[in-house]
């Protein structure tokens, strides 16, 4: 069935179970990802998967696609780098959210502002799991963490608000628990030309659970089913309604020119030039 | 042509008792086992939603007979 398709993207050397808590939302975005993939028939040879480091970076390591595991918060700029080196690649970036905002925060608007044709899939889970409960950048105020152990008093980054701001192409925001709706939506980022940015709220059923009294795994992907409203309920809804929830849909769908086009526009006129100035 | 006769099957030893699908199939397919893993109750209810395959984070549910042997020596 299409449903389980990423046991044929397993990678075979890798032991199973995965390193990610029980009831970590990263395995349903991992395999909402390759059935993405799949679906718009991309071939293994000509798709790499490029992250870097935390939870959600461990995602590339079970899949058989060719892959970078980087440095932390880099893996937009390897991404550029491929991308630039190879379009003919459709190269998908697995970031978390302490990787692409806070550290990786810069490379995370220029390459909006720059709108290359990447996939950015963004597992915020709001906490940073891999080194022990620190608050991330998207954490919102008032809950704990390791590093906050009175409550966050900073506010938190809307990644999609940043993203349509510094111009990313197509931006939309899923959460763990709408699998089917995330799926279509990494569909119609990696289809889309430009730099495509997919938040995807993750529950983190051990850490974030653990400084906020969060409750189990299940009670983690409630909470969020029951927050999560459309785009167009939260129109309705006044700013004091619209804090504790979720916000789901598309933010962005638009056109604005793509950079290795542009910049193979530029090789030609560059090389146009240079023979113009020979014949004089 | 005949229809496909449904298949579900729960791989134990990647299972790590997470409950999502327990807790989410809509029509109560699965439910937990004497065991503490997920165990299917009644195939015949299942209309094939694909919703806990979806939201396994585990990969532990196979739908194909192929794939659960050439899983199995894993």
């Amino acid at each position: 069935m299409m449903q389980d398709i990423i046991h044929q993207y397993l990678r075979p050397s890798k032991k199973f179970p995965h390193v990610w808590c029980p009831g970590c939302g990263d395995g349903i975005v991992l395999s909402a990802i390759v059935r993405a993939i799949h679906s718009l028939g991309k071939s293994k040879n000509e798709t790499v998967l490029v992250s870097g480091i935390g939870c959600s970076s461990r995602a590339p390591v079970y899949v058989d696609f060719p892959a970078l595991h980087g440095t932390h918060g880099r893996a937009l700029a390897f991404a550029t780098g491929i991308k630039m080196a190879n379009p003919e690649l459709t190269v998908v970036v697995i970031t978390g959210d302490g990787d692409g905002l806070a550290i990786g925060g810069n490379h995370f608007i220029h390459a909006c502002r720059r709108n290359i044709d990447i996939t950015a899939v963004v597992f915020n889970n709001s906490i940073y799991g891999m080194t022990g409960g620190q608050y991330s950048p998207t954490m919102k105020v008032n809950d704990y963490g390791a590093t906050a152990p009175y409550g966050n008093i900073e506010r938190p980054f809307d990644v999609c608000d940043l993203a349509s701001a510094a111009g990313a192409n197509f931006v939309a925001r899923a959460t763990a628990y709408h699998a089917i709706m995330l799926e279509k939506f990494i569909k119609m980022g990696i289809a889309k030309k430009g730099l495509s940015i997919i938040d995807v709220i993750t529950p983190c059923p051990t850490l974030y659970s653990f400084y906020n009294k969060a409750g189990k795994n299940i009670d983690m992907m409630e909470s969020i089913r029951d927050r999560t409203i459309t785009i167009q309920k939260a129109e309705q809804l006044s700013d004091a309604e619209k804090e504790d929830k979720i916000v789901v849909g598309i933010f962005a769908n638009r056109d604005f020119p793509e950079y290795t086009g542009i910049y193979s526009d530029l090789m030609e006129r560059a090389k146009r030039s240079v023979k113009d100035e020979e014949l004089l | 042509m005949a229809k496909k006769t449904k298949y579900l099957y729960i791989k134990k030893n990647w299972c790590k008792q997470c409950m999502f699908c327990v807790e989410f199939c809509p029509r109560d397919v699965i439910e937990v086992g004497e065991d503490g893993y997920p165990r299917i109750v009644d195939i015949t209810k299942c209309r094939e939603c694909t919703l806990c395959i979806s939201l396994c984070p585990e990969f532990a549910i196979i739908t194909e007979p192929e794939v659960t042997e050439q899983l199995e020596v894993r």
